[in-house]
């Protein structure tokens, strides 16, 4: 069981888990009754191609491993260090989730900044003090020219700029 | 006639109308280049104005700002990963390669030169042979649709090499995530797992930009914390930013690799115009659509998705050929078959002329004075990109551990933006989440994409040819054109098939 | 790096921008000023851009500014089938500075039939813009050519003929329903994503006839490119004058649809009656009227709270009876 083969297995069951949950949701759900073609036609059509081809991909791996026995190394992609990516999911995505909150309450300016200071701090190599606290002076600044300036984007009222 | 042309270039050289292209040329590349924000949104916001202004320069603002946009929008494409606008979802596949391999500048100057001559092709297709091209175009109902977005799934299935399979689930996936909201024919929410912020379906932008975009930067963030982790342990010395190890003179596009992006610029060229022709297709589904074929076409299709120029010139060219043949249905019946179509509608409308047939009978001098325009801005587009690409492919290079927060910072506000909604936030981060899953099982993102865009116009065309048959599925080859297009479908397949076999 | 460029740039942009929305603010003050104060005014539209209630918005936007004391923008929320415009304008603070325009596909049927936040009557339409004519229409060399045709084919064949429009249940729908219930027709209706999709299809003859607003058809009827055969309403269409209303051709049916300015019902009376009076005092100047004419807009006989008031009450009860009707099927 190398690395490729674990991933290619979680493939195969996300595919065929999807198809299956979706079919069965057709099955189960509640759905319109729509003129001449039923509404669930086109999903219906997405869940069987996932399951075919988790199929596909099952029959393609077991003879990858009947022809080479003896297996080669794991393939190192960019993506294989689950902890990186797992910390980068979390702060960048989890993060997003907390700046965007905070653009709705407490204002675009002063959350672009300190969300900006964060990344920084935590993602750039060798990132000192100084540069921590002035580059995202300049990011809100372009943030602010641009969408509060030119754009004159729609945001609730907030507490703060 | 030449009376005609005198009088329409005196209209359309006018040093203001100049001018006015000019701003909108710059307008245009800078809003397209901020992922989310494309020339659609500035043209909006612009339209009362439109009023107020000499109608040659009011043209001559808002075919600069679109032009502009269509080929700004692969600036941030190719720089960042980030497609700045839909269409320029094609073009970073290979763009954003090709700039992690060192070349910004010869990708973004591929991205300029093929965009214009994509443009240019189809801005004469408009002046030239609108009229029959429309007559084309009118003949496309329901059943021809559904053929040609078949054709364009089978078309993406042998575009994911090796990985067939997993191509066809994605591009299942993405025909799913097209799914929710608003089943088109009874008008129900469905697949919105009672959420009612997603009864109108997921937006097109938040989609492509989580997938394609968000996805790539927090792989990167990840590589980033990784390197400052092993700096912290190890205290290594500093490592020398990108910037400083990049020379911009051996970063030049030769006449050589231009001439041979040349074919990959001409597929793209004549599909986009086709493309673009048609009402409703879109910008990106040409753009894709020119990828795919240009592949089958090349001589290193092997290179493609690896930074190969010649996949930037056919998706740049494919994309910015929609350009000048989205008019060919607003003037010829007055039917806006794109967003921006139907903003230049509103415009013309503003100025007193009707989009339709009487357009050009009515306002012959001011339409051959927009034909001038639209020739005329592609070169500023060429002059413009010219100048600032320099630095445009410099800050492709600046240290990414500034860029990347900023990139990201602006891929959320610049959604956020497109339509005011926060829905669509929400969205841009799940396709985050997912695009980030899919990277990791190796599954290829674009035929995703490509599924998410066509999988609603695929679904209503089918539904509605069904409606129209009575219920019956031979309906669906009840045309010679769809006919055409299942045949093409099966020959391209079996090329491939065979095309692959000679070569192992 | 990127910043100080792009700021550069952008802060040009934004100069030419900003002083050209200037020229078009500062002058006159009047009474909306003191209540509205002086932070802008968006107008929320839940379709996309470049449509009529698009086109209409910014006439508004580039006249009324003056009299309402500050700048008005126009916003387009399409998101969620109109849904979330809609909950934008009702989640705002109820200041007047973000009001809503829309027909009643979005007010009325929407929020009937789906499960909203806001009742119909938490909508409080302060303007009344124009009525939409519905019009039904077909390529001109189709054998229908009028009413009668019509009525006499669908009668002889039931289900055969291909009726092309927008949303279900739309202000395009509704009307075709009616008629239906009336006369005992049955069409088959195809659903489309618009007036522009359904002209595409008659003009490419895959459907046999569609229904639209006048505007969007005129220069093809002029062109004798389609005829539109019937009006749904109780008088001719102005820009459309030689075609028949249905009532006029025996069958009692009309269904004009209002477009209306709203405000949600928590915003105070005083600020509504000083929105409604700067927007009309806008729409009343020549330039307005001017930009009316060319966009075929039928903003010529603007009405206040009174008649905004009446006719969404009307229209209210209307859709219910329709929507009953259906569900009775």
């Amino acid at each position: 069981m190398n690395r490729t083969m674990v991933r290619e297995l979680l493939s195969v069951a996300l595919m065929l888990s999807l198809g299956v949950a979706g079919l069965l949701h057709i099955q189960y759900g509640n759905w319109r009754v729509a003129p001449l073609v039923p509404s669930y036609i086109m999903p219906q059509t997405a869940y069987y191609f996932l399951i075919a081809s988790g199929v596909w991909v099952l029959a393609m791996l077991g003879l990858e491993a009947r022809r080479r026995r003896q297996g080669q190394g794991a393939d190192e992609g960019p993506a294989q260090d689950l902890l990186a990516i797992g910390l980068a999911s979390g702060l960048m995505l989890g993060g997003a989730v907390v700046y965007f909150w905070m653009v709705l309450n407490l204002g675009l300016i002063v959350s672009t900044y300190l969300y900006n200071a964060v990344l920084i701090a935590v993602l750039a190599p060798g990132a000192r003090l100084k540069s921590i606290l002035l580059v995202p002076v300049l990011v809100a600044a372009a943030v602010w020219v641009l969408f509060i300036q030119m754009i004159g984007i729609t945001l609730p009222p907030s507490l703060l700029f | 006639m030449l009376d005609l042309v005198i009088e329409a270039s005196a209209l359309a050289f006018h040093p203001y109308v100049l001018m006015y292209v000019m701003l909108g040329v710059l307008l245009g590349i800078t809003l397209g280049a901020i992922p989310g924000l494309s020339g659609d949104m500035a043209i909006a916001l612009l339209l009362p104005f439109v009023f107020f202004l000499e109608p040659a320069m009011a043209m001559g603002l808002l075919v600069g700002i679109y032009k502009g946009g269509l080929f700004g929008g692969s600036i941030a494409a190719i720089s960042f990963g980030v497609p700045g606008t839909p269409g320029a979802a094609a073009t970073s596949i290979d763009g954003y390669q090709a700039k992690l391999k060192g070349k910004p500048s010869k990708a973004l100057h591929t991205a300029l030169y093929s965009s214009v001559i994509g443009d240019t092709t189809s801005d004469l297709v408009l002046i030239f042979i609108a009229v029959p091209l429309a007559a084309v175009a009118l003949s496309f109902g329901p059943i021809e649709f559904f053929a040609l977005y078949a054709f364009s799934l089978m078309l993406i299935a042998a575009l994911s090499q090796g990985m067939v399979a997993k191509g066809l689930a994605v591009a299942a996936i993405g025909i799913l995530l097209a799914m929710i909201g608003r089943d088109p024919i009874t008008g129900s929410a469905r697949l919105t797992f009672g959420m009612p912020g997603l009864s109108g379906g997921l937006s097109l932008i938040p989609v492509l930009i989580g997938i394609f975009a968000i996805s790539e930067v927090v792989v990167q963030g990840a590589k980033l914390w990784r390197r400052k982790v092993d700096k912290l342990m190890d205290d290594v010395a500093e490592q020398a930013s990108l910037l400083q190890g990049y020379d911009i003179r051996k970063d030049q596009l030769s006449w050589v690799e231009f001439k041979s992006t040349l074919k990959a610029t001409y597929i793209g060229a004549a599909v986009g115009t086709f493309i673009g022709a048609l009402p409703g297709a879109g910008q990106s589904l040409a753009a894709f659509m020119s990828y795919g074929l240009a592949q089958r076409f090349s001589r290193k299709p092997e290179e493609f998705g690896k930074g190969s120029l010649e996949g930037i010139a056919s998706a740049e060219s494919g994309n910015s050929a929609t350009a000048g043949s989205t008019f060919i249905p607003l003037f010829a019946f007055g039917i806006p078959g794109s967003a921006t179509a139907a903003l230049f509608g509103a415009a013309f409308i503003l100025m007193g002329m009707t989009p339709g047939p009487s357009l050009l009978n009515d306002n012959t001098e001011i339409i051959y004075a927009l034909f001038f325009t639209l020739i005329f801005a592609n070169l500023v587009n060429l002059v413009l990109g010219k100048v600032l690409l320099p630095y445009y492919s410099r800050i492709a290079m600046i240290q990414p551990g500034y860029l990347i927060p900023a990139v990201f910072i602006l891929a959320i506000v610049g959604t956020y933006a497109a339509n005011n909604s926060v829905v669509d936030v929400w969205v841009l981060l799940f396709a985050g989440v997912l695009g980030v899953t899919l990277r990791l099982l190796k599954f290829p993102l674009a035929p995703l994409v490509l599924g998410f865009i066509i999988g609603p116009g695929a679904e209503r065309a089918l539904r509605q040819s069904m409606i129209m048959g009575g219920g019956d599925w031979w309906v669906l080859v009840s045309s010679p054109i769809a006919i055409g297009f299942y045949v093409a479908a099966v020959v391209l397949i079996l090329l491939f098939t065979f095309a692959l076999r000679a070569k192992k | 790096m990127m910043t100080p460029k792009m700021s550069k740039i952008s802060v040009a942009i934004s100069a030419a921008m900003i002083s050209t929305a200037m020229l078009s603010t500062s002058a006159a003050a009047s009474d909306a000023e003191s209540l509205l104060g002086s932070d802008p005014i968006r107008i929320v539209m839940p379709y996309g851009a470049g449509g009529s209630t698009d086109i209409t918005a910014r006439i508004i936007a580039a006249n009324a500014a003056e009299y309402c004391g500050t700048r008005i923008d126009v916003v387009s929320m399409p998101g969620a089938g109109g849904m979330e415009g809609l909950q934008f304008v009702a989640d705002a603070e109820p200041n007047g500075h973000t009001i809503l325009m829309a027909d009643y596909s979005a007010t009325i049927t929407q929020t009937l039939t789906e499960d909203t936040d806001w009742e119909v009557e938490d909508w409080a339409p302060i303007v009344h813009l124009t009525d939409w004519k519905p019009t039904v229409y077909v390529k001109a060399d189709h054998p229908i050519q009028s009413i009668e045709d019509w009525i006499e084919l669908a009668e002889a064949e039931p289900n055969t003929l291909i009726f092309g429009h927008a949303d279900p249940l739309s202000l395009v729908h509704l009307p075709l329903v009616l008629l239906e219930m009336e006369t005992g027709i049955q069409n088959v209706h195809l659903p489309t994503t618009g007036g522009g999709e359904t002209r595409t299809m008659i003009l490419g003859g895959h459907a046999h006839l569609g229904m639209t607003l006048p505007p969007s058809i005129v220069s093809n009827v002029e062109e004798g490119e389609v005829t539109a055969i019937g009006v749904f309403a109780d008088e001719r269409s102005d820009v459309l004058p030689d075609v028949p209303t249905f009532q006029e051709a025996g069958y009692d049916v009309s269904f004009e649809a209002p477009l209306l300015v709203y405000t949600f019902s928590s915003v105070s009376d005083e600020i509504q009656q000083a929105l409604a009076d700067c927007i009309m005092q806008g729409l009343e100047t020549e330039t307005a009227q001017t930009m009316s004419n060319q966009a075929s807009a039928g903003l010529n006989n603007v009405q206040g709270r009174e008649s905004a008031q009446q006719i969404y009450r009307e229209t209210t009860e209307r859709v219910q009876e329709v929507l009953a009707a259906i569900e009775q099927d």
